[in-house]
């Protein structure tokens, strides 16, 4: 059984539709690279997977059960986090604080909360920072603490928005460790990202999306050649 | 009255300090409480004892309900609320004749008695009082080091980020709104039983609940001594201006506003901030 199925959402802002017709399927251990270029709808899409946005049209059912009419933090419950495109950190709590807020949501245990946050600290090399202000870390370090954050729900599928962007070479290439060892742990993700090194070294499959409807999916080796995905990226004047 | 205002002061912390839900009508809750009270000791001749259980039952229930429309509301919309519905149910109290209406209900004078809550001497009311401060204080420890106090601390922060999580945040504003209701409410006991007169421009006042939120403010909302710490600075001063330069109009109430002023300017996260300073610089002292 498919662990998300998407099936024809369709969101629509006014007259502005971001989101049309959009079907795919998530199985369980797999990642997903979601690209498009800017306006395409992936953040959208993410919002209305989380239940931020009530969708106006089709299914989003996650491990055979339908989750669209559901509040967010349900969703979460059910085994979906994720990290955001804009910074969301508690900026007033220190870095450990920020994890244990996640993890309290498997426990009502401080104790056990704060053990399960600095492991996940530690997975993502911030156990030195844990008592920092989340306010005071860099840029990177806040990142990386929205994911660990959204790991400490223990979800089974992660949605990242934009993880790596910002990040220098060297650092993607220690992030790319980073998702393959969260993946490797049995957690299914979804990236938006537009970092393509990164997706076509890690994702399994690759879905495009262009202006809200979905331009194309496979593997990251047809995606690259596919002419579809080439136009859209490089303008229809292009020619090879 | 300093024990009387640093219980307000801490009950409001769970739901404003620690919650961020700048509430501006916790004078009902108190109001509540001491109407409730009063006027079963008075008709039904109910020992307040009794009233100091169920005033507060009755403030946390009216509390609940009150929070389900008004933490749907955001910032300034959830403090203007607040204060349209305690300002709404006074101006009803002022006119429900059964209670008293716009006269207010006295509590007759009777000798010294444990069970009618009446002592000649003021001095068993400090201890009943310090005996709820410690209370209050107590149970702001415990919400602090509680996963209620972590998820209220997320939502005031950042509200979307909390959802994510797996938080709901209505269901653990709800639980802050019950336990502040609760303890405005046995305030407004204390309160009516140490005045023995309940008037509803006196127990439900906006004043009251501006200073609840005040006091807390300028001592330090969100933190467990903050708000004692308000109430000890802010109550006496407010005393010593009154005696000094009241007879001459309201120039103390500009004083005391130009205090408030100051510290919402310079330390926005209160007076304990200082505090906390002078402690950490001592312990690096004695090492």
């Amino acid at each position: 059984m498919d662990l998300l199925e998407i099936k024809g959402l369709t969101k629509h802002f006014g007259g502005l539709s971001a989101n049309s017709d959009v079907s795919f399927n998530v199985s369980p251990g797999e990642i997903i690279g979601l690209i498009g270029p800017n306006g395409a709808g992936k953040t959208t899409l993410f919002n209305c997977i989380m239940g931020v946005y009530l969708i106006n049209g089709g299914t989003v059912c996650f491990e055979g059960k339908e989750i669209h009419h559901l509040p967010t933090y349900e969703i979460c419950k059910r085994g979906i986090a994720r990290t955001f495109q804009l910074i969301q950190v508690f900026a007033d709590m220190t870095s450990l604080e920020n994890v244990m807020v996640g993890a309290l949501l498997k426990t009502k245990n401080l104790y056990q909360a704060r053990k399960r946050a600095l492991t996940f600290l530690e997975q993502l090399d911030l156990a030195n920072k844990q008592k920092v202000l989340s306010k005071n870390l860099t840029l990177i370090e806040r990142k990386k603490l929205e994911v660990a954050r959204a790991l400490a729900t223990e979800p089974k599928l992660l949605l990242l928005d934009e993880a790596a962007s910002g990040l220098n070479p060297s650092e993607i290439v220690e992030f790319i460790e980073v998702v393959k060892q969260i993946n490797r742990s049995g957690v299914a993700i979804i990236m938006i990202e537009h970092v393509m090194e990164l997706v076509m070294n890690i994702a399994s499959r690759i879905v495009v999306l262009e202006g809200g409807r979905k331009l194309a999916e496979g593997t990251p080796q047809e995606i690259a050649s596919n002419p579809l995905v080439i136009e859209a990226y490089l303008g229809g004047d292009y020619n090879a | 009255m300093l024990f009387l205002y640093s219980i307000l002061a801490e009950a409001w912390n769970v739901i404003g300090g620690y919650g961020g839900q700048l509430s501006f009508g916790h004078a009902l809750y108190f109001g509540i409480g001491a109407y409730l009270s009063t006027f079963l000791f008075v008709t039904f001749h109910v020992s307040p004892w009794f009233g100091i259980l169920l005033g507060p039952l009755v403030s946390a229930v009216i509390g609940f309900l009150a929070g389900l429309p008004f933490f749907r509301l955001k910032g300034h919309y959830f403090a203007i609320g607040t204060i349209g519905l305690t300002e709404a149910i006074r101006a009803v109290i002022k006119e429900w004749q059964i209670i008293g209406g716009a006269v207010g209900i006295y509590i007759p004078l009777i000798p010294s008695s444990f069970v009618d809550f009446q002592w000649a001497s003021r001095i068993p009311y400090y201890y009943i009082a310090f005996g709820f401060l410690i209370l209050v204080l107590f149970v702001n420890y415990k919400v602090e080091n509680s996963k209620l106090g972590y998820y209220l601390r997320a939502i005031k922060m950042n509200e979307g980020a909390a959802l994510s999580l797996g938080i709901n945040p209505l269901k653990y504003k709800e639980i802050a709104m019950v336990i502040s209701c609760a303890f405005s409410g046995i305030a407004g006991v204390l309160y009516a039983q140490y005045t023995l007169y309940v008037h509803p421009d006196s127990v439900m006042a906006l004043s009251i609940s501006v200073d609840m939120a005040i006091i807390a403010l300028v001592g330090g909302a969100g933190t467990i001594f903050g708000p004692l710490i308000g109430a000890i600075i802010l109550i006496p001063l407010n005393e010593i201006l009154r005696i000094y330069i009241g007879e001459t109009g309201p120039l103390h109430i500009a004083v005391f506003g130009a205090i408030v002023m100051f510290v919402a300017i310079f330390q926005p996260s209160g007076v304990i901030v200082y505090i906390q300073r002078l402690l950490q610089w001592r312990m690096t002292r004695m090492r």
